[in-house]
């Protein structure tokens, strides 16, 4: 198979087939980024745009005419350490499918090119901006640290529920907060998604998705003179559970602290060593994350929107479904944490008897969010929910937690403190900042 | 859990596992002139490069670093996936599971990428052991006007004949002792283009060189599968997919200046052989070359599906019609003869052409290939 990538006057575009799938800046964004930093930039993102689509459609061989890109050993890592989670959620054999990644080649058309431009940089973070609570405490903690941010949402095109909340907040958002905030249309993804694509379904094309939200900010870092790409990988990216066949099994890989350093070698190459991607909450899981973006900074926590309101029809006309996995587990962090969930935007009772399937503590979970369907996230539910209960907290599914999870909460309760109220490893925060998020931490948790 | 250290010395550093040290010292003066990121740099790689497989061969599931983050993670890494199926002797399966579950921990995370000024000039820096590619990458030099430097890698005992040396070149010496971490399961083999890569850096740097050849040919892109199914390299270390990794590493290393290149990149073994022979008798002599037994051994029935297989029939079928003498071309021309003469023409033009030239610099590419073509 061959895919075709050709630079344009607001990004580029990917060629497959007879589609043209775009990617396009602002403008002027686009034009201020260097012709030599574009074709490097370009060689590096459309490869990760497209390294899983030869795997998913069964080529063994797939063609480009971009040059040797240099993150070709991480996405090559990226999908072999998603390939346990993909596979066994596919109900697939992953040794079956490692031998058939290990074949695929893929051809380019020259060696490497390294960016002869220099990044000039100052203390910026850019963003990327999904509203969700990650992205939103990234945002709330760079202000306070002084990083000045710039928040970039991305319009990947196929959810329009998505791209409509998410448009109505960013405007909000912009002119609440005087805020500098762009949004990029990436229909890059749509290579990724085994409907578009007419194949059987599969968990397999997001291995890398998220190392790519981090890269395609660089144009942005140029020319705002930012040095930082600041990501929301917190610390449950680095869970995993065993799979079936005896393989560790990250459901978010490239999320993971040691993806994150990886990206932060490969920013560094391709902007002389002026940028680093950095994960500030790193050090911290998700219902922390949660509890500090509430507490500390409630005027940003008023716009989180966690959830993938194009999965059901309610989804529509509020940024939360109430149907899903994830609005699940936001809502009993957020009972466990006292957060008014009508602030919040809920509208329904997430406790009620007809809640019980999406919530991954009670088994059998529905949906499609890795954490609830692999059990990774089960403790941190399990603590959620003692929260809420000793919160004072009612109705059915809170009995049914008093039922069957109580004593074992009760039992685990100092080392469910410990895990989901603690500091953990800070390896991607530089050290010039790493005080000031610590100490923030401290304050709050 | 396993422990590695590593230690900076005066020319070099150390690397200390389970109580022994494995030394890699460069020759006097030469590493003090090494900028200090660049030493950083590749202790940390080459510490890792070193002893990635350990955790496999002893079983363990994490093996933690007194030294901070090796930028090139990722690619050993994918190297060593790569490797496994050749190199283990362990089932393939099993091996790239209990690889890919293994933990590594570093003792702290911040790195930089290294920062280096320095004017490179029309010089090249060959890895130095008498093999015939070196050997035929070294003698092309000469003829296009290329300085090359020579450096030999001390991993094993180098058998210079004095010869060499009256006509005028000299060889400049790594001790590398980490090798003897992964001599046992020929692991070394599969990282000694990028191992030589890393520790040649610090030449481009000393003597102003543009690029490093390695010796990279065809034959190396032959792939195979093994018992299990998997993808087997020959030396994926070796490919041209490597080729290319190398380069960018390099590349990383000097501030996108240098390069990595393979002159011998569009032949195969016997094309090397043919070229070295006939064009430059002087410098073949000093070639280490297979001898006919081991040739033999590969075109028995038992190596039937050996990738190099072809290659040792041409070969013999050449020295036949050469009019070469003795028992073993007597047992080709009664069990290979009739088989050879029926693909000659495709034999000769699977290993006796001139393949992709795309491991050659542009600005070099035009003169190593007239001089290939002139010698085939």
């Amino acid at each position: 198979m061959k895919v075709d990538i050709k630079i344009t006057a607001s990004g580029y575009t990917i060629r497959y087939k007879n589609e043209i799938y775009p990617v396009r800046f602002p403008k002027e964004i686009w034009k201020k980024f260097p012709l030599d930093l574009k074709r490097v930039f370009v060689d590096n993102l459309s490869f990760l745009q497209t390294s899983e689509l030869p795997f998913m459609l069964m080529k063994d061989k797939c063609d480009y005419g971009i040059n040797e890109p240099l993150v070709r050993s991480l996405l090559f890592r990226g999908i072999i350490q998603y390939l346990p989670y993909s596979t066994d959620m596919d109900n697939k054999s992953t040794t079956d499918e490692i031998k058939r990644f290990l074949k695929l080649k893929y051809n380019f058309s020259g060696p490497v090119r390294l960016p002869k431009n220099s990044f000039e940089t100052e203390d910026r973070g850019v963003i990327s901006l999904t509203f969700g609570k990650d992205s939103m405490l990234s945002y709330a903690l760079s202000e306070e640290i002084g990083l000045n941010p710039i928040g970039v949402t991305i319009d990947e095109g196929a959810s329009p529920n998505e791209i409509k909340h998410r448009r109505n907040l960013r405007n909000r958002f912009k002119k609440e907060f005087n805020a500098t905030v762009y949004n990029l249309r990436d229909l890059t993804l749509a290579l990724s998604d085994y409907q578009l694509l007419k194949i059987k379904k599969t968990h397999f094309g997001y291995a890398n998705a998220l190392t790519g939200f981090a890269l395609i900010m660089l144009p942005f870092n140029y020319v705002h003179k930012a040095k930082y790409i600041v990501v929301g990988n917190e610390q449950s990216c680095n869970d995993y559970y065993m799979n079936k066949e005896g393989y560790k099994s990250f459901p978010v890989s490239d999320q993971s602290a040691n993806s994150t350093k990886q990206n932060d070698v490969i920013t560094k190459t391709l902007s002389k060593g002026a940028v680093s991607t950095l994960s500030l909450i790193e050090p911290i899981h998700e219902i922390a994350v949660m509890k500090i973006l509430h507490n500390r900074y409630p005027q940003y926590g008023r716009y989180q929107m966690s959830c993938f309101p194009d999965d059901h029809k309610s989804g529509a006309m509020n940024r939360w479904c109430h149907k899903c996995s994830k609005c699940a587990r936001m809502a009993i962090f957020a009972h466990g944490l006292g957060i008014d969930l009508n602030k919040l935007g809920f509208k329904e009772s997430m406790l009620s008897s007809t809640k019980k399937r999406i919530f991954s503590i009670f088994g059998d979970t529905k949906g499609n969010v890795a954490f609830d369907i692999t059990g990774v996230g089960r403790d941190e539910q399990l603590f959620s929910f003692y929260l809420a209960y000793k919160n004072g907290a009612k109705g059915y599914l809170i009995n049914k937690f008093k039922e069957g999870f109580l004593d074992e909460a009760k039992e685990r309760e100092d080392e469910l403190y410990k895990t989901y109220f603690s500091i953990h490893s800070s390896t991607t925060i530089p050290n010039n900042l790493k005080d000031r998020v610590l100490s923030i931490y401290k304050e709050e948790l | 859990m396993l422990n590695i250290k590593s230690k900076r010395t005066s020319t070099g550093f150390d690397i200390f596992f389970r109580g022994k040290r494995y030394p890699l010292s460069y020759e006097k003066g030469h590493w003090g002139k090494i900028p200090e990121d660049l030493k950083e740099t590749l202790q940390r790689n080459l510490t890792l490069l070193s002893t990635i497989h350990l955790p496999l061969l002893f079983r363990e599931e994490k093996i933690s670093y007194d030294m901070g983050f090796p930028i090139f993670e990722t690619f050993i890494y994918q190297n060593m996936v790569y490797n496994i199926p050749k190199f283990t002797g362990q089932k393939t399966t099993e091996a790239i599971k209990n690889f890919m579950n293994i933990e590594f921990e570093y003792q702290n995370y911040d790195f930089e990428i290294p920062q280096c000024s320095f004017t490179p000039e029309n010089k090249v820096i060959i890895p130095f052991s008498f093999s015939k590619e070196q050997i035929l990458s070294l003698a092309l030099c000469n003829e296009i006007g290329i300085d090359a430097t020579l450096v030999n890698i001390e991993d094993s005992k180098l058998n210079i004949q004095g010869d060499f040396f009256k006509q005028g070149f000299s060889i400049e010496h790594i001790e590398n002792k980490t090798g003897l971490l992964k001599n046992d399961l020929g692991f070394g083999l599969g990282y000694k283009n990028m191992e030589s890569c890393l520790l040649l850096s610090t030449y481009l740097i000393n003597k102003n060189a543009k690029l490093i050849l390695h010796d990279n040919k065809q034959e190396n892109n032959n792939i195979n599968f093994d018992d299990e199914g998997f993808i087997c390299y020959p030396s994926f270390d070796k490919s041209n997919q490597s080729l290319l990794q190398h380069d960018s590493m390099i590349k990383i290393l000097t501030d996108n200046k240098c390069g990595v290149s393979s002159f011998v990149g569009p032949l195969s073994d016997i094309g090397i052989v043919k070229v070295l022979k006939h064009r430059y008798p002087n410098l073949a002599k000093f070639a280490q070359l297979k001898n006919d037994k081991d040739k033999f051994r590969i075109l028995s029935k038992t190596n039937e599906g050996d990738y190099r297989r072809d290659e040792h029939l041409l070969s013999f079928y050449l020295d036949y019609k050469n009019g070469e003498k003795g028992g073993l071309i007597n047992e080709f021309k009664k069990k290979f003869l009739k088989e050879a003469v029926d693909r000659e023409d495709e034999l000769i033009k699977s290993y006796l052409s001139i393949r992709s030239a795309d491991s050659i610099p542009k600005d070099m590419k035009k003169e190593v290939l007239s001089i290939f073509k002139e010698a085939l």
